[in-house]
């Protein structure tokens, strides 16, 4: 975990060196963007893939914004360390750039670009839970949702980083968020588009916090149900088994298959440690 | 003897006497933690003003006291006096239940006593162990004197920018209005007041307070600690048994049968409203706050709750609620039937809102509905989002491109009233009480984007805050019979006005494109004294700037800040709040998380002071401006506590008001 801390500041410090990267031909402009990682994912020994939500600034146009994602070889070292504030410069390799001007007020209609959908998945964003505007009680589960409920779905979010989550057991939202439930119980500040996720391989154990964006998929069940923590559920997720590594790392870096990609690794790992 | 002190509602006297009067107290091995009313003779030894704890004649509170016996023993027998008097009632004994407290510590309460007599009282805790020996230690509290007349404020309104300190004021003033060779072309409504004066606003328990006791002193006249309101602190961990005070709804409900309203623009279970529709020693609650709010309201007399916070309406069985069991209350059997208020239930699955709409409440969700509520309503709940509303410029945003997407439409309500609409229709709604009204509106995102250091957002929502407050001025100048108080709970982020840029938009936006940092951004850039100059926002109609990224446009700094990227440039964007909307798609469609992802691309990095990751508040005192009967009674340097008795005495129509509105227009005359 440490490796990957580290190899994450090292990127980070890579990707936000002010390296003045131009966008492609989609939106012209002069100017400079920073990215905000969002995730840094280890693909295989060389490659780390990163999720970004870029700023743009151009002169005369100001500021947009725009999700991103793009692939950097890492510096050739498993040590490599890099201060959050430390402004090395250093040209990214290979880093591919597309941008969308962002509305002045939001720009929630931006997709992030994600590995090709597998068989049978169906995509679900969070921002497709609930009818919008809101009505003048509750939340009203969209027609969309309820159709999925029994189906597989693949979404992307954030896992809550918990202090006593519960064993196979994770939160995943749409916003980084991070509760503290030995203070506050459950009066915690989650948005209500709350997917509670089973992970089958850890029956016994609490799952390992991962920071940055995951991409999950399972079988999907809507409906309130009480939890064992005294959470009500809406939306439940089962994720898929985990499949097995190829021997070729390098073939994943375009992420395929089923499961929860990133979690489904990180518990690998830890569990490898173990043993 | 005249009885000066009683219990008001009065129980089963229990005057539990130590048979040992044998033990002297100095030699007594029971040991009492904690005497409240908190004073100063308790915790100090000394007498001598300032007076900590005091309450109106009548006002009602508890008094409680921490006991801890000897090794084997436990406490068998406490009773109260005031001034040597025994006071009667109904001694409860409760486990102390913190961490640190030795075997047998007990929490021993006399509910809701009051007293008459106006002056420093001396208060006595004396207690019994098993073996005997008895303990006896003393305390005091003071007795504000009141002398009623007839001619007092009828209606009461009670402004709060929350977090506004007097620079929100002065920034809020120069985007509004513009200043012109040294003079500000015109003042905000709340500077168009006639009186002013200051106000200290340290908390029980800290120098810097939060939000909770901020308000709390406001509501009722007394000190409380850090995330506690209507309280004074205690030894258990139940949040719904602390020692309580009357509020200044209940006290003006119960005595003179007014009503209680309170607006806002946060989640009305915010520390700000709470603090005048609740007791609780965790501010946190959400779910009994406003289930108190509900149960309590023959006590407090509320008729009017509009704000932000539908989720603790609604029963945890809906989408969207925020409704929990450890967020929920109860309360404890001897406050329950000291003070006539329900004993509350863990009860998350509550339809609190049908219960509103059941008691003759009615019920808007948005701003169209609001505009809607006909004349002659009576009652009015008003929920505009799931937790705190969005802020003016978001609002203002989409009501200038109703056809455009915008923030308010990515958090699901699009609709949202502004501030003076809400304030406007409350107080036609409470005006319908003949007897009066206490109405609390609170600025309350002033704070919360000061905290996020986003300069513009807090100063759009002074102005906001502004504009409500000409509205209720308009009020009271049509019923003369009312005070309006204008001031905040405290100042957050020390923001000040630093300067103004030296460079166009144009150029700016080319500076923090250039990722050089303070060289770009702050060299050159950063305007002081001369440099400066008088920086101009043009308004439009709705009363808002037209656009606050201008040439030469205010600069502002924080004293209090954490670590933020600067670019100066308005922030398309509002930080992201989790507690907030319900529709995200990640990636965040750019809705920064903290003050260190937004304005990355200048790298000018401000190193924070704090190690939070946002800023926080500050301890420098607060101005406050009154309106409308006697209002001149409010000038000179307060403590926020101070405030409490000077409305009271104004709503009760003290009598020597005016003798001391004189008193102090002579005090400051004779000033050098």
């Amino acid at each position: 975990m440490k490796m990957l801390k580290n190899l994450t500041f090292a990127a980070l410090a890579a990707l936000c060196l002010n390296a003045p990267l131009r966008a492609d031909e989609q939106v012209p402009f002069k100017g400079h963007f920073n990215p905000i990682i969002l995730s840094a994912t280890p693909i295989d020994a060389t490659d780390v893939r990163f999720e970004l939500d870029v700023n743009v600034r151009a002169t005369h146009l100001g500021k947009a914004r725009g999700p991103n994602k793009a692939w950097k070889t890492r510096p050739n070292s498993s040590t490599a360390t890099a201060h959050e504030h430390d402004h090395r410069r250093e040209s990214v390799n290979s880093a591919k750039f597309t941008t969308t001007p962002a509305h002045a007020g939001g720009a929630s209609h931006l997709a992030a670009k994600l590995p090709p959908l597998p068989r049978d998945v169906t995509e679900i964003k969070f921002g497709d839970f609930f009818v919008r505007p809101v009505g003048t009680r509750g939340l009203e589960v969209t027609d969309q949702l309820r159709q999925l409920d029994g189906r597989r779905v693949r979404i992307l979010g954030y896992m809550v980083q918990q202090e006593e989550a519960p064993p196979g057991r994770l939160l995943l939202a749409p916003v980084p968020a991070q509760i503290h439930e030995h203070d506050n119980g459950l009066a915690d500040d989650l948005p209500p588009s709350l997917v509670f996720v089973s992970v089958p391989t850890l029956p016994d154990s609490p799952v390992p916090h991962v920071p940055g964006l995951m991409l999950l998929t399972g079988t999907l069940g809507v409906g309130g149900q009480a939890e064992k923590d005294g959470r009500i559920s809406l939306v439940r997720l089962t994720l898929d088994p985990p499949e097995r590594k190829t021997s070729n790392r390098k073939k994943l870096s375009v992420p395929t298959g089923k499961g929860a990609e990133r979690l489904m690794s990180n518990v690998s790992l830890k569990q490898d440690a173990r043993r | 003897m005249k009885r000066m002190f009683t219990q008001v509602r009065q129980g089963l006297l229990v005057l539990a006497v130590g048979a040992a009067a044998a033990a002297s107290p100095a030699n007594a091995a029971p040991f009492v933690s904690r005497l409240t009313p908190p004073s100063a003779l308790f915790s100090f030894g000394d007498a001598s003003p300032p007076i900590i704890s005091r309450f109106l004649p009548g006002q009602r509170f508890d008094l409680q006291a921490t006991v801890s016996p000897d090794a084997g023993q436990t406490i068998v027998a406490a009773e109260f006096q005031v001034d040597g008097v025994t006071v009667p009632g109904s001694v409860s004994f409760t486990a102390a239940t913190v961490a640190g407290k030795p075997p047998g510590t007990v929490v021993v309460s006399l509910r809701a006593c009051a007293s008459s007599v106006a002056g420093l009282h001396t208060l006595t805790l004396n207690a019994t162990q098993s073996d005997s020996l008895t303990v006896s230690t003393n305390g005091n509290f003071e007795i504000q004197a009141i002398r009623p007349t007839i001619y007092g404020a009828k209606n009461v309104i009670i402004l709060i920018g929350d977090g506004m300190g007097i620079a929100q004021r002065t920034a809020a003033r120069i985007m509004l209005n513009g200043v012109g060779l040294g003079k500000a072309n015109a003042p905000l409504a709340m500077d168009s007041f006639p009186t002013h004066g200051t106000v200290r606003t340290h908390s029980l328990n800290s120098i810097v307070t939060d939000s909770s006791p901020g308000a709390s002193c406001y509501a009722t006249g007394n000190k409380a600690n850090n995330n506690q309101h209507g309280v004074f602190p205690d030894d258990t961990t139940d949040n719904g048994d602390n020692p309580r005070i009357e509020s200044i709804g209940e006290f003006l409900h119960r005595t003179q049968g007014r009503s209680l309203g309170i607006v806002t623009t946060t989640d009305v279970f915010d520390s700000t409203p709470a603090a005048f529709g609740s007791h609780t020693q965790a501010r946190a609650a959400g779910t009994g706050i406003i289930d108190e709010f509900f149960d309590e309201r023959s006590s407090s007399g509320l008729k009017v709750l509009l704000g932000g916070g539908r989720k603790w309406f609604l029963p945890n069985t809906t989408a969207g609620s925020g409704r929990t069991t450890t967020t929920d209350y109860v309360v404890p059997a001897d406050v329950s039937a000291a003070w006539g208020v329900p004993a509350g239930a863990l009860d998350p699955a509550r339809d609190l809102l049908s219960e509103f709409v059941a008691d003759g409440f009615t019920y808007v969700p948005d701003a169209t509905s609001l505009d809607a509520v006909p004349a002659g309503t009576q009652k009015l709940l008003g929920l505009f989002n799931l937790s705190n509303m969005n802020v003016a410029k978001d609002k203002i945003d989409k009501r200038r491109n109703p056809g455009t997407p915008g923030v308010v439409d990515d958090f699901g309500f699009p609709d949202q009233p502004m501030l003076d609409e809400m304030a406007g229709k409350a107080l036609e709604v409470l005006s319908q009480n003949p007897k009066g009204f206490v109405a609390l509106i609170e600025g309350g995102s002033i704070d919360k984007q000061a905290h996020l250091m986003d300069s513009e957002r807090w100063i759009i929502d002074t102005i906001e805050f502004d504009r409500a407050i000409a509205r209720c001025r308009q009020f009271a100048e049509c019923n003369p019979g009312t005070l309006v108080i204008v001031t905040a709970d405290h100042e957050c982020a020390g923001a000040n006005i630093i300067g103004a840029s030296r460079v166009t938009h144009a150029q700016l936006v080319a500076r923090a494109a250039s990722g050089v940092g303070a060289a770009q951004l702050r060299n050159g850039v950063v305007g002081t004294l001369d440099q400066a100059g008088f920086p101009y926002y043009p308004i439009d109609d709705d009363g808002y700037p037209t656009t606050t990224d201008i040439d030469g446009r205010m600069l502002i700094g924080y004293a209090c800040n954490a670590d933020r990227y600067e670019d100066w440039i308005t922030n398309l964007l509002p930080m992201q709040n989790a507690s907030h909307g319900i529709a995200t798609t990640p990636p965040l469609p750019g809705y920064p998380q903290n003050p260190l992802q937004r304005d990355t691309a200048g790298n000018f990095l401000i190193t924070g002071q704090i190690q939070d990751a946002i800023a926080t508040h500050t301890a420098s005192d607060i101005v406050l401006s009154a309106y409308g009967r006697h209002a001149a009674l409010f000038n000179g340097a307060m403590d926020n506590t101070d405030v409490f008795f000077r409305v009271m005495r104004v709503a009760l129509g003290d009598v020597t008001v005016t003798r001391d509105i004189l008193q102090n227009a002579l005090n400051s005359k004779a000033i050098p």
